[in-house]
């Protein structure tokens, strides 16, 4: 192989390279641009219905019920909150009060009469802050919030 | 002021300079190391949360520091080799690449790592991770074009203007917890994230650390690079005289 | 997950195997990194001291 063949193959895989990348970048900026959408979007019509997509917030607290390997939960934003089924293993994070990230779809449940918009997981990833302490400072510091 | 810059700038004071600096890098970078990993895999208490698998933070956020600072650095000289036609700069661009692509795949995997347990995914497509996964792929591509030609002044002209041209990806990654909802965390240094002053001093001795590995390997590298570039020298035949006897 | 719990006798128990694997993964990076170095300088050396011996 002579040096110019070399080069051109070289040059060829580069711009294969900056193609894939692009590809990747443009992939990831445009559907998942938006990693999650917040219950609120949901409600305010915001998040793509009869597809599938993500869902993030904090597992609200009392609302988890386990049967098996059934869970069901709610996720609120603090303003709006859905009902969301998931079967299957989750996180070790997975807590009351936890953020998480469910991607699934809106399916509409009914129970006896009632029906409602629930979330239909397949997958429950736990998004953890970005704070990191020992244990007893997060007890002190939940101590302080609970005094004011 | 410009004649020491042109004295620092001329091959053989660079290459005496390196060879000079590689035991003041080799051996505090050694010490610091070992201080520091003993701060985070001993001393450091474990996290609320997280329990002991928080340790990883320790090797994840110096590297990913040190992967986008080394890009910044390689874009920058790579700028000063093209302005002013400093051929130091044009080696100090060109060996940092390899060191800047190891900081981030030790970035990406310490991630992926930490991710599985944690999050419940090794790899996830978010814009923090994908913007990572592209900084990777312009230092591959930055090696290659660089190695694509014979003449190393024409291989460093095309591939630096890659590297400034790959610096918009930089505040992109570093905005994309904040610009966009995404499953990796917000910032957790600069914003009182890390409450533990044992935790603190063990991520800033890893970071210093990690600074020192750089300059340690950028000497040694560009060391041998000079060499090669300036072989026809009488200077180098003498130096390479001298230590191959 | 079996390889999780036959690690997790290590410190930091059920994430030893994470923790450990990570560390492990950035050290043989670090190691390759500074041995290539220093086996470039000594290849390059050793090339350009054959070069001169041919040429004198």
């Amino acid at each position: 192989m002579t040096k110019r063949q070399n080069r051109m193959i070289l040059v060829a895989l580069l711009v294969s390279g900056v193609f894939l990348a692009g590809y990747l970048g443009i992939k990831a900026f445009s559907e998942n641009l938006l990693y999650f959408y917040t219950p609120s979007d949901i409600v305010n019509g915001k998040a793509p219905k009869n597809k599938s997509f993500r869902v993030g917030g904090l597992v609200e607290n009392d609302s988890v019920i386990r049967d098996g390997m059934v869970v069901s939960f709610s996720v609120t934003d603090n303003s709006e909150s859905i009902d969301v089924f998931y079967e299957g293993i989750l996180p070790d994070l997975f807590r009351e009060g936890q953020g998480i990230v469910a991607s699934g779809s809106i399916v509409n449940k009914c129970v006896r009469w009632t029906c409602k918009n629930t979330f239909n997981a397949s997958e429950v990833l736990a998004k953890h802050d970005e704070n990191y302490m020992p244990p007893e400072v997060a007890a002190a510091l939940e101590s302080i919030e609970i005094k004011e | 002021m410009w004649k020491w810059i042109q004295k620092q700038a001329s091959p053989k004071f660079f290459y005496q300079t390196c060879n000079r600096l590689i035991p003041w890098f080799f051996w505090p970078f050694i010490a610091l190391f070992m201080v520091g990993l003993y701060w985070s895999l001993v001393i450091s208490p474990a996290d609320y949360q997280q329990g002991d698998g928080y340790r990883i933070i320790f090797i994840h956020v110096p590297s990913a520091i040190l992967s986008m600072m080394v890009y910044a650095i390689m874009a920058i000289a790579g700028g000063i080799g093209l302005i002013w036609q400093i051929k130091m700069a044009e080696v100090v661009a060109k060996v940092s690449a390899p060191i800047g692509a190891g900081f981030t795949v030790i970035a990406l995997a310490t991630g992926a790592i930490w991710g599985k347990p944690m999050w419940g995914a090794w790899w996830v497509w978010d814009a923090r991770l994908t913007s990572e996964l592209i900084l990777l792929f312009l230092y591959l591509a930055y090696m290659s074009l660089n190695s694509a030609f014979d003449n190393p002044r024409t291989a460093a002209k095309s591939s630096s203007i890659l590297a400034i041209v790959g610096l918009i990806n930089l505040p992109i990654i570093h905005y994309s917890v904040k610009w966009w909802n995404t499953l990796h965390q917000g910032y957790s240094v600069g914003t009182g994230g890390i409450k533990d002053s044992d935790m603190q001093i063990a991520l800033a001795l890893m970071f210093l650390a990690s600074i020192l590995l750089y300059a340690l390997l950028v000497s040694i590298k560009a060391r041998t690079e000079v060499l090669v570039r300036e072989q026809n020298s009488r200077w180098v035949k003498e130096e390479v005289g001298r230590l191959m006897v | 997950m079996s390889m999780v719990d036959y690690f997790s006798f290590l410190p930091y128990g059920k994430y030893a195997f994470y923790v450990w694997l990570a560390y492990g993964v950035s050290a043989l990076t670090i190691i390759t990194l500074f041995l290539n170095a220093r086996r470039n300088h000594a290849l390059t050396l050793q090339s350009l001291a054959h070069k001169y011996s041919r040429n004198k």
